[in-house]
């Protein structure tokens, strides 16, 4: 499948399922949530399941994303479009740095993983224990009972939904296009057997890094989106572990050789536990189902479920 | 004129194990080496220190007069040098083109110039036929000969190839050295680590024998398989 | 800060310390062996603390009793573990290995919440409020036992280890799987095992730590990523540095804490771990594999 079919599908699928859906609020609203785990998942997964870097410490960088324009706006009214890209340049700077040292040391698998949840703990921690950034109880942004456009500030959930899946399609095109070049043929090659792949010219530092900063540049936009759209943000919500974990769940469920796998995840999961959540009596139902699901497909669908349909379609 | 390959006082160890002492050998383009000596002697060693994998402890390498020693390994390769591995490992989820391709991006960034070009390094090998195929299905030749798809794809100078006849059928390491003979013609020099001595004495004009980490003998191929020390070396391996 | 907080903080560390060990040796005995980090291990600590509550709460027993019971519970579910689950996660890439104990650890802990609620628990007897006063220090008296009772466990495991044959082919299985297989060791049988013990002491972590720490059902999170710190500082799979790690872990915890806020010495942990992955990935205690 050429990348501009890839993408064609996809904003096919999205505006199909936006029309269906722009009329009733609550499922614009899960639409909107599903858009915006499934881009971050896809970024996630850019790293994990497409370059072989495994982060449990993503929260991290949606959490400076979101961190950025909660306080930008909070505390100084600045617009988005300054906050945006502030959080961006911060998590694409972090995620340079802890790559670099990470990979210096050449800390791969499992010790590349814990190595980034401890940085991600850290930054956890250090929120939850600062003054100006409202500590464990978060920050509360300023909203006005009027629309204002230039704060991103709307009444209606449709423009939200619009600016999500734009963000969603980029990634999608942007990792696409990627895949098909020699960056994307890096990537696979370090993911498999970096000691080969550094042999025949690959710089292997340098295109992990670069995974790395791109995907925690994407993930850092999707969190400064989850801020202006839900105005208000605490640790748990953007830099707790759980998000980072939620990423990989998606991912693991939908298929991580694939660049649109963890979308598929996302969709199948995200609508589901939000409908679980609200409807079901049983408090935390709606995670006990999808644990089970994680565990199950995990050893029995490797693949994930848009593997298992792509090697079934090719047969 | 100065020789392709430089290797001089050549050392590394690891904690207290000597893997290689004080080795030093030259090889001239456009020649077949080979790197002999039992199981042990420091072979891979040498091998991952020509390529970067290994930064030696001590001692140069030059390669076409530039120093090339404790420098990354994709910096190696883009200077010209390129090795296989014993354990051939294709990239996963890639044809058999696509692997090549991964190899022919150091030089052409582009995918489409790189798609070219791995297509002429598969009809060079004779592999042309096979570019769709998904590599995780090749058989062990094949497989040899994709790693040697992949290394000619960096359009090297020098090639290090380890143990590339292991596991072979007779018919399959004939078509193999056939393969080997070629490279100079091409323009690229060999370096061979190899077990088998008349499969050595037929291919290289010269040689080196390793012996825990120490040059044993260097020289002319026949010379050095002729000389007690090494005999009783490569008997006493054959023997354990 | 006094001198008496100084010391007051560096007691509660060392008795914290001995807590972490006895909780880090499993996960770190579970990984050298079977090669798998579990996520799900504070999860198995927090059933351990509830059997422990629920055996003082519903049938008066006494903490200290209830670790006769509550551990062969644990050993149980370890197996359990192994044949329901880590036998199949060990033909799965690491990922999947990571995403099957995650889901786990997500199972348990909403499980537990179905069950027993968000509430705290704890075990309130007499001696709870007890304290030995030691100068200028005071010492729970919970904690001195839990101390001690750890300590003795970790004895034991450690002799266990290195002078029984059961010790050692636990060490020959973590060396080389193929080589142990190869020697007619019943490696499915090491496994087994492996994963009993090492769950198998928290079943006496929890009935101590529940008379120490409130129990509800995400006390276990907590105790996973300190004990990854822990084993990670010591050296994966590496039984003395665990004890190291749990050492350094304990006391630079409790010291922060006397100097900065909770968060601030919440997150001190995890920044060792970036210094010590960071300087030395392979542990304090392990050989350097790097060449």
């Amino acid at each position: 499948m050429s990348s501009f079919r890839t993408v064609t599908m996809v904003t096919a699928v999205l505006l199909v399922v936006f029309a269906a859906v722009s009329g009733n609020r609550y499922y614009l609203d899960i639409f909107i949530f599903t858009c915006f785990y499934g881009t971050l998942a896809v970024c996630w997964n850019m790293m994990a399941g497409l370059t072989g870097l495994m982060s449990l410490g993503h929260a991290l960088f949606v959490g400076l994303g979101a961190y950025s324009v909660a306080w930008g706006v909070s505390v100084h009214g600045w617009s988005p479009l300054v906050t945006w890209p502030m959080g961006m340049g911060l998590a694409v700077a972090a995620a340079f740095v802890i790559g670099m040292l990470c990979f210096r040391y050449g800390l791969r698998g499992y010790f590349f993983a814990i190595a980034t949840l401890a940085f991600g703990e850290v930054a956890f921690f250090m929120v939850s224990a600062t003054e100006t950034l409202g500590r464990s109880d978060g920050m509360i942004m300023p909203i006005s009972s009027t629309d204002i456009p230039g704060q991103l500030q709307f009444f209606e959930k449709w423009p939200y939904a619009l600016i999500i899946m734009t963000i969603l399609i980029g990634t999608i095109g942007v990792g696409e296009a990627l895949m098909r070049s020699r960056t994307g043929y890096y990537w696979r090659a370090l993911r498999d057997n970096e000691q080969a792949a550094e042999a025949l010219g690959v710089n292997a530092r340098a295109f992990k890094l670069r995974c790395f900063m791109l995907s925690a540049g994407i993930s850092a936009l999707c969190g400064a989106f989850y801020a202006n759209y839900v105005a208000f943000v605490d640790p748990r919500s953007v830099l707790g572990v759980e998000l980072s974990i939620q990423m990989l769940v998606y991912s693991i469920v939908g298929g991580m050789s694939l660049l649109w796998g963890p979308l598929v995840g996302a969709a199948v999961l995200v609508p589901f536990s939000i409908l679980l959540r609200d409807y079901s009596a049983m408090p935390g139902g709606d995670i006990v189902v999808y644990a089970v699901l994680l565990a199950v497909l995990a050893l029995l669908l490797p693949q994930g479920i848009a593997g298992w349909f792509v090697s079934k379609w090719r047969t | 004129m100065t020789p392709l390959l430089e290797v001089q006082g050549l050392s590394k160890s690891f904690g207290g194990l000597h893997a290689l002492s004080d080795v030093s050998f030259d090889v001239a383009a456009g020649e077949i080496f080979a790197v002999i000596g039992p199981n042990g002697a420091g072979k891979t060693t040498l091998f991952n220190c020509l390529a970067g994998a290994a930064a030696p402890t001590s001692g140069t390498i030059r390669l076409g007069g530039e120093r090339i020693d404790g420098r990354a390994p994709h910096e190696i390769c883009h200077r010209g040098l390129a090795r296989t591995f014993q354990l051939v490992k294709p990239f996963r989820g890639m044809t058999v083109l696509e692997n090549v391709k991964v190899a022919a991006f150091s030089r052409h960034p582009s995918a489409k110039q790189a798609t070219t070009a791995a297509q002429a390094v598969l009809d060079r090998v004779g592999m042309a036929e096979l570019a769709a195929v998904d590599a995780e299905t090749l058989n062990v030749a094949q497989l040899r000969q994709l790693e040697i798809a992949r290394a000619l794809a960096t359009q090297p100078q020098l090639l290090l190839l380890d143990e590339m006849l292991a596991g072979l059928t007779a018919t399959e390491s004939a078509a193999m050295c056939e393969r080997i003979r070629q490279l100079p013609r091409e323009g690229i020099a060999v370096i061979v680590v190899e077990h088998s001595i008349p499969v050595v004495t037929s291919l290289c004009s010269r040689a080196v024998v390793l012996c825990f980490g120490k040059v044993l003998r260097r020289g002319a191929t026949r010379e050095v398989i002729a000389d007690p020390r090494v005999q009783e070396a490569y008997l006493g391996n054959a023997q354990t | 800060m006094s001198l008496d907080i100084f010391l007051q903080a560096i007691v509660s560390g060392l008795a914290n310390a001995a807590m972490y060990a006895l909780i880090a040796v499993g996960l770190t005995l579970v990984f050298g062996v079977m090669r798998i980090i579990n996520f799900a291990h504070g999860e198995f600590l927090m059933i351990a603390m509830y059997a422990g509550y629920f055996a003082w709460s519903l049938l008066g027993i006494d903490p200290i009793v209830a670790i006769v019971l509550v551990t062969p519970v644990l050993m149980i579910l370890g197996t359990l573990l192994y044949s329901g689950v880590m036998r199949f996660a060990l033909r799965v890439p690491e990922i999947n290995q990571m995403a099957v104990t995650l889901g786990l650890s997500m199972l348990f802990q909403h499980l537990a919440l179905v069950a027993f609620t968000g509430d705290n628990m704890l075990v309130t007897q007499a001696r709870a409020v007890a304290g030995v006063e030691l100068g200028p220090v005071v010492v729970q008296v919970n904690q001195l036992i839990a101390c001690g009772i750890s300590m003795a466990l970790l004895a034991t495991l450690y002799l266990v280890l290195q002078r029984t044959d059961f010790g050692l082919i636990m060490r020959a299985v973590a060396q080389s799987r193929d080589g142990a297989a190869l020697s007619g060791i019943d490696v499915t049988g090491v496994y087994k095992w492996a994963m009993a013990v090492g769950i198998g002491t928290l079943g006496v972590a929890g009935p101590l730590l529940v008379s120490i720490l409130y129990v509800n059902p995400h006390v276990g999170a907590l105790f996973t990523l300190k004990a990854f710190v822990i084993v990670i500082l010591g050296g994966l799979g590496n039984f003395t540095g665990a004890l190291l790690g749990a050492l350094i872990v304990g006391l630079a915890e409790s010291i922060a804490g006397a100097w900065f806020s909770a968060s601030v010495a919440a997150a001190v942990p995890f920044v060792i771990l970036i210094l010590i992955l960071l300087t030395r990935p392979e542990g304090l205690m392990n050989r350097s594999r790097r060449a």
